[in-house]
């Protein structure tokens, strides 16, 4: 059996959500979202749409492109989209904004400094040592020089 | 002549000088460590200078921007691993000439011809700039209209692999800048009801996520420790610096390099890795020891190294002159510029000219300073060049989310750069080029506005588009261009077919 080429289904798909996203924004969402404008303004709807015109023709074109392209395939497989890893850095980093928004920035910037150096094959005392250092020397540069106010725990 | 001899007044100050000199200095070192680059160098950079006046926070922009292109050639050098793509086609002969203990010597010679190149797009960036302006001026909405397109189509056909997807990020990039507030009626616009999209997606929220932490998301996946090979120390003095010979022998590719890469930057969308390739060809074209190339040749560095450099500065032509980025510096440089209160374009020369010639005083010093700081500090470089990337990834992301924040102090708006930045890890994965995208949303006022005012003029018949023999010379343009950008890639496709055909046989 001819092994699918996995690039091009990913390819496939992406241009076909991207024609559907097209269709759906100008179907569903400008209607209640684009406003027609002021009386004499004819512009304000025209504009947009023919935007999402040519958004929509480019997706079809890539949609096509991509199965033209594998119906040439020489059925080779190359790699998935994802990796374990980028998997793994993809939780660290939302978990690392969910505690910038609940802790603040010095606990999201330890956990997210030694976490995603561990994914990258760090281990000993540096990484553990630069997350102590580098978050509160941010924090102070920032406030004293810059005066930006980063989010802690201990923020008003 | 005075508003030159003020503009060298106001920049040859000590602080702005400090932040000239430090730009080009942590430009060289982020350009010199493989994965970052010249591009996310200036990027992370445009959040710490919010608080400084433009003429500064656009020298250390400016600064960063050179010293990075070049940097990428240390790493080239030295481990064999460009640390920005338009280092490319320095790695084979630079990693050559190191192997032969002459890396010292490679270094230099990529920093003087550099720093020619780099001398060179400014003059001609001086001396062209504001005529184009004054030509721009006389344009009207359709000619406008006809301009953003035709830098759309240029840009969106020249980047990334495919020209359907350069086309389809183009647009997206437009449709991303609807929302906000309708320019004329003042109505919210694909807001769904929150309020932080009434002001619309902010440019640098969305640089940062899609150029530095979509970048680092794809370094980190596979970080690895650069290691660096035991290079032979130097045999003779004349290994270590640029000999007579050497000199004489360079003349030639950095003629040829400053040119091509000056024409290569005026025209949008191109960029400097092409601009370096091109150099390089041009060297072997016209070398006098063709023989050496690939094998540690002084012409292919000379000729790789002034053609990326100089599309740095003909890019700032079409930025300053018509208020289109180049390529992706220069629409970083747009958002630095915008978040300073100043919008690029002909404009600016009677709005800021202490800007604009400040920016051009600054730019021939920053040449100098590069050429004294990559002298000097090579060893520095160096070691920038072999610095753990395990170590340094993660801490830039979160120097990455500082910037994002530190610009209206919003969380909001670390939540876009987190936004872009999985719409920027998915866009290098599917080969969509970030470029078009970029300057799509970038070009978006310009299109809207001209495009709805001409419109308005012609009581909504599109036949205005084609009324003026200007415009229709522009739209011609954007055809022959998107045609001949289509033929040209055919041929290398074929031609790569050819080759792998003639390997398999």
């Amino acid at each position: 059996m001819t092994r699918i080429d996995a690039r091009r289904v990913v390819d496939i798909t992406a241009a076909l959500a991207m024609l559907l996203a097209g269709v759906l924004l100008i179907v569903v969402v400008f209607p209640d979202q684009i406003p027609e404008g002021l009386e004499g303004d004819l512009s304000s709807g025209h504009y947009p749409r023919t935007i999402m015109i040519v958004w929509i023709s480019a997706a079809g074109a890539w949609l096509a492109g991509s199965l033209w392209l594998l119906k040439r395939s020489d059925g080779t497989a190359e790699g998935s989209l994802f990796s374990r890893r980028s998997v793994l850095i993809g939780v660290t980093i939302a978990v690392g904004f969910a505690l910038f928004v609940a802790v603040g920035f010095l606990v999201a910037a330890f956990v997210l400094i030694v976490s995603l150096a561990y994914i990258c094959g760090e281990r000993g005392l540096a990484p553990w040592v630069l997350a102590a250092t580098i978050p509160p020397s941010v924090y102070f540069f920032l406030d004293l020089l810059l005066d930006v106010r980063l989010p802690t725990v201990l923020s008003p | 002549m005075d508003a030159l001899l003020l503009a060298a007044q106001n920049v040859f100050t000590p602080e702005h000088l400090i932040f000239l000199v430090g730009g080009v200095a942590a430009g060289v070192v982020l350009g010199a460590i493989p994965g970052l680059s010249a591009t996310m160098g200036i990027a992370l950079i445009i959040p710490f200078t919010l608080t400084l006046d433009p003429i500064p926070a656009l020298l250390m922009m400016m600064g960063a921007y050179k010293g990075g292109i070049y940097g990428g050639s240390v790493a080239a050098i030295l481990v064999k691993a460009p640390g920005t793509s338009a280092a490319a086609a320095t790695v084979a002969d630079g990693y050559a000439l190191a192997k032969q203990g002459k890396g010292l010597k490679a270094l230099k010679v990529s920093l003087v011809s550099s720093v020619a190149g780099d001398t060179f797009s400014d003059i001609i960036l001086i001396l062209t700039a504001a005529q184009l302006a004054r030509v721009a001026l006389e344009f009207g909405a359709v000619e406008y209209t006809a301009i953003a397109v035709v830098a759309l189509t240029i840009i969106g056909s020249a980047s990334g692999k495919s020209l359907i997807k350069g086309a389809f990020a183009a647009v997206a990039g437009l449709a991303i800048a609807l929302i906000g507030l309708d320019p004329t009626s003042g109505l919210p616009r694909l807001s769904f009801g929150v309020i932080e999209f009434y002001g619309g997606i902010h440019l640098l929220p969305m640089l940062i996520g899609l150029l530095i932490m979509s970048e680092l998301i794809i370094q980190m996946e596979k970080a690895k420790t650069v290691s660096v090979a035991h290079l032979p120390p130097a045999k003779y003095i004349g290994d270590t610096r640029i000999t007579r010979s050497d000199a004489k022998l360079m003349v030639r590719p950095i003629a040829g390099g400053s040119i091509i890469g000056t024409i290569i930057g005026i025209i949008p969308g191109l960029g400097p890795t092409l601009g370096a390739f091109l150099g390089y060809d041009n060297a072997w074209r016209f070398a006098r020891n063709p023989e050496k190339f690939g094998k540690g040749s002084v012409e292919a560095i000379a000729g790789a190294e002034s053609g990326n450099n100089a599309v740095s500065g003909a890019n700032l032509i079409p930025l300053l002159g018509l208020g289109i980025p180049g390529d992706i510096e220069a629409a970083i440089l747009i958002g630095a510029f915008l978040v300073h209160g100043l919008t690029p374009g002909p404009l600016i020369f009677q709005e800021a000219p202490q800007v604009v010639y400040g920016l051009y005083v600054g730019l021939l010093f920053a040449n100098f300073a590069l050429l004294a700081i990559g002298w000097s500090l090579i060893p520095v470089f160096v070691r920038a060049a072999t610095v753990r990337v395990g170590l340094l990834f993660p801490t830039v992301f979160v120097l990455s989310l500082v910037g994002a924040y530190s610009f209206q102090q919003s969380l909001f708006d670390v939540g876009v750069a987190l936004v872009f930045a999985a719409i920027g890890y998915l866009m290098i994965k599917l080969e969509v080029p970030k470029t078009s995208f970029l300057i799509g949303f970038i070009l978006a006022p310009l299109l809207e506005d001209n495009f709805r005012r001409a419109l308005q003029i012609s009581d909504g018949s599109y036949a205005t588009f084609f009324s003026s023999a200007l415009g229709n010379a522009l739209w011609l343009l954007a055809i022959v261009s998107v045609v001949w950008i289509a033929i040209q890639r055919r041929s290398v496709r074929r031609r790569i077919e050819q080759d792998q055909s003639g390997d398999g046989s």
